[in-house]
């Protein structure tokens, strides 16, 4: 190999880190315009806010990861929310309940890649459809009322609200979710297998892999993170919010699509999300502070991930998404 | 033909749609024996290759390896048999290096995990002793220039000590010492008793390597001769279907 020259070499660093320098830079520059952003205080709470976008934007990486897109999340967290709330009202029975959202989480998932990896429908078209439905069954059964837990246990309101110490529990579950995702995604046969379909789903065919099936897989994975994310946010709102979840269908394809520019060869990495929820939380704390109307955080995401996203295409990452 | 050869393949048909790519088709081959299998382009080389890799089913017609019925519905039950292929297309992971392109659906675990240490050991091992030149396995496949691409493709295919070594295209586009690398290195599958697919334009390729040749032409199987009872003329006349 030829020796990397000075101009490659930034190339490569801006290519790899250059997200991560421009969330640095985010960061330092809210620190210097609002008086309570840089406080442990703060920094807890923003870790607070980004553990569910976290959890749910790393199940969205496996599905991305192996070339393919789940719209379903969003409107699928809101229909868990409910149910999970009502077992929960009418039941009392936490791990059942629990169980219970896991369980409809997977099922949508194995939908979703049933239609997606085995019937052949595009990606995009069927898990649309599947969010669809899910809202739809989500307001036929709520009727688009709220579902209230009278006097909801302590076990239940610890998972979204309680503090081991000084960190807020949700943070706990997020590092725990991320540990493993980055296990399953750098370590494990089934990580590399899922990057190879991504990367080139010929070449992985012609190793002879089994495409159909680890796409399946994925999509169920999604669906277990969207479970998870649900469970947190329904214990954090301590009630079942039909239309709670909607805006997570955004957030988190910002957040992976953000992760493809940091650290690896345009593939969506859990190291990414971390940080890319980290930035998105981060606008939208700053801005807060900044007394930004909140509409204008809408465009503010937008235009990050268009700057982030051509950025390093400029540089040369090959994004290795399509749609 | 009194010996049972490693594969035959009888009667292979396969239609893409209302086009028919293969019809009929007879294939055989020989323990240790390299075939030339060439044609026009669109005569079915490719497709015939992909039906005993197991990247397509053949809609009509039977293989047999070593006299035995075999149903190869997938590129593993292919693999199982120990049919290893080169694609024209290379089936390279851009975004991986080349440690990880070598394993890709053999990847060796320790406790669960990937043993990344023993993946690029024992790709730089391969490589090593097929005489290819690649600085680190840990390039990424993306920058990796064509022959050295094709390199990986080839050492992926044959350090699984596979019986069989399907080569579609494999000197296309490749530097003239490259491609005498590839040859050669058919010439040493050979001496260790494999069988090798070698599909070529190039017919001086073809003679000098091979054993036998079959000649496709739209889908239908022409001429299948030893090397040396023809010429390139000949192989040139049936190829394009002049008298």
């Amino acid at each position: 190999m030829k020796k990397m020259g000075k101009w490659e070499f930034f190339r490569m660093i801006t290519r790899k880190y250059g997200t991560t320098i421009a969330g640095i830079v985010i960061f330092i520059g809210f620190s210097f315009t609002t008086k309570y952003f840089l406080t442990t205080h703060n920094f807890l709470l923003m870790l607070k806010q980004m553990s569910m976008l976290t959890i749910i934007s790393l199940g969205f990486t496996f599905v991305m990861a192996a070339g393919g897109f789940d719209m379903s999340i969003g409107f699928v967290t809101g229909l868990i929310n409910v149910f999970f709330a009502s077992i929960l009202l009418h039941t009392g029975n936490l791990p059942l309940a629990i169980l219970i959202a896991l369980l409809i989480g997977s099922l949508v998932g194995l939908t979703n890649g049933a239609l997606a990896a085995y019937i052949g429908l595009p990606d995009f078209i069927a898990t649309f459809a599947i969010g669809s439905i899910a809202l739809g069954i989500d307001m036929m059964y709520t009727g688009g009322n709220p579902v209230f837990l009278q006097n909801p246990s302590e076990a239940f309101l610890f998972i979204g609200q309680g503090y081991l110490g000084p960190v807020p529990f949700p943070v706990i579950v997020m590092f725990a979710v991320l540990i493993m995702a980055l296990i399953v995604l750098n370590r494990t046969k089934l990580g590399m297998r899922i990057y190879a379909i991504g990367g080139n789903p010929i070449a992985a065919l012609y190793a002879g892999i089994n495409v159909k099936f680890y796409r399946l897989l994925t999509f169920i994975i999604s669906g277990l993170s969207v479970a998870a994310t649900s469970v947190v946010l329904t214990s954090r709102l301590g009630s079942g919010q039909p239309q709670a979840g909607e805006n997570y269908l955004l957030d988190a394809i910002s957040v992976c699509f953000l992760s493809t520019t940091m650290f690896g060869e345009g593939e969506p990495t859990g190291e990414g999300v971390f940080v890319g929820a980290f930035i998105i939380t981060m606008l939208n704390s700053g801005l807060t502070m900044l007394n930004v109307a909140y509409y204008f955080q809408y465009i503010t995401k937008g235009i990050v991930v268009i700057l982030a996203v051509t950025s390093s295409i400029l540089m040369g990452q090959k994004l290795q998404v399509k749609l | 033909m009194a010996e049972e050869p490693l594969i035959r393949m009888r009667n292979i048909s396969k239609r893409f749609g209302g086009v028919h790519a293969l019809e009929d088709v007879d294939f055989d081959l020989g323990y240790g024996e390299i075939v030339g299998l060439v044609g026009d382009n669109g005569a079915g080389k490719s497709t015939l290759i992909k039906i005993l890799s197991g990247v397509y089913k053949c809609n009509k017609g039977e293989i047999f390896f070593k006299g035995e019925k075999v149903d190869i519905r997938t590129p593993n039950d292919a693999k199982e048999l120990g049919i290893e292929t080169v694609h024209q297309d290379l089936g390279l992971v851009d975004n991986f290096n080349v440690a990880k392109n070598m394993f890709l659906g053999k990847e060796p675990t320790k406790f669960g995990l990937l043993n990344k240490r023993y993946m690029e050991r024992e790709s730089q091992r391969i490589l090593g002793e097929l005489g290819i030149e690649i600085s680190s396995v840990r390039l990424i496949a993306r920058n990796l220039s064509g022959g050295q691409r094709k390199a990986i493709a080839v050492g992926k295919a044959v350090y699984s000590k596979p019986r069989i070594v399907i080569m579609d295209e494999p000197t296309a586009a490749l530097a003239v010492k490259e491609t005498e690398e590839v040859l050669k290195l058919m010439v040493r599958l050979k001496e260790r008793e494999l069988s090798v697919v070698f599909i070529s334009h190039v017919l001086q390729e073809i003679f000098s390597v091979t054993d036998r040749i079959v000649v496709l032409r739209s889908g239908k199987k022409v001429e299948d001769k030893k090397a040396g009872e023809t010429n390139m003329e000949e192989i040139v006349r049936l190829m394009v279907g002049a008298r």
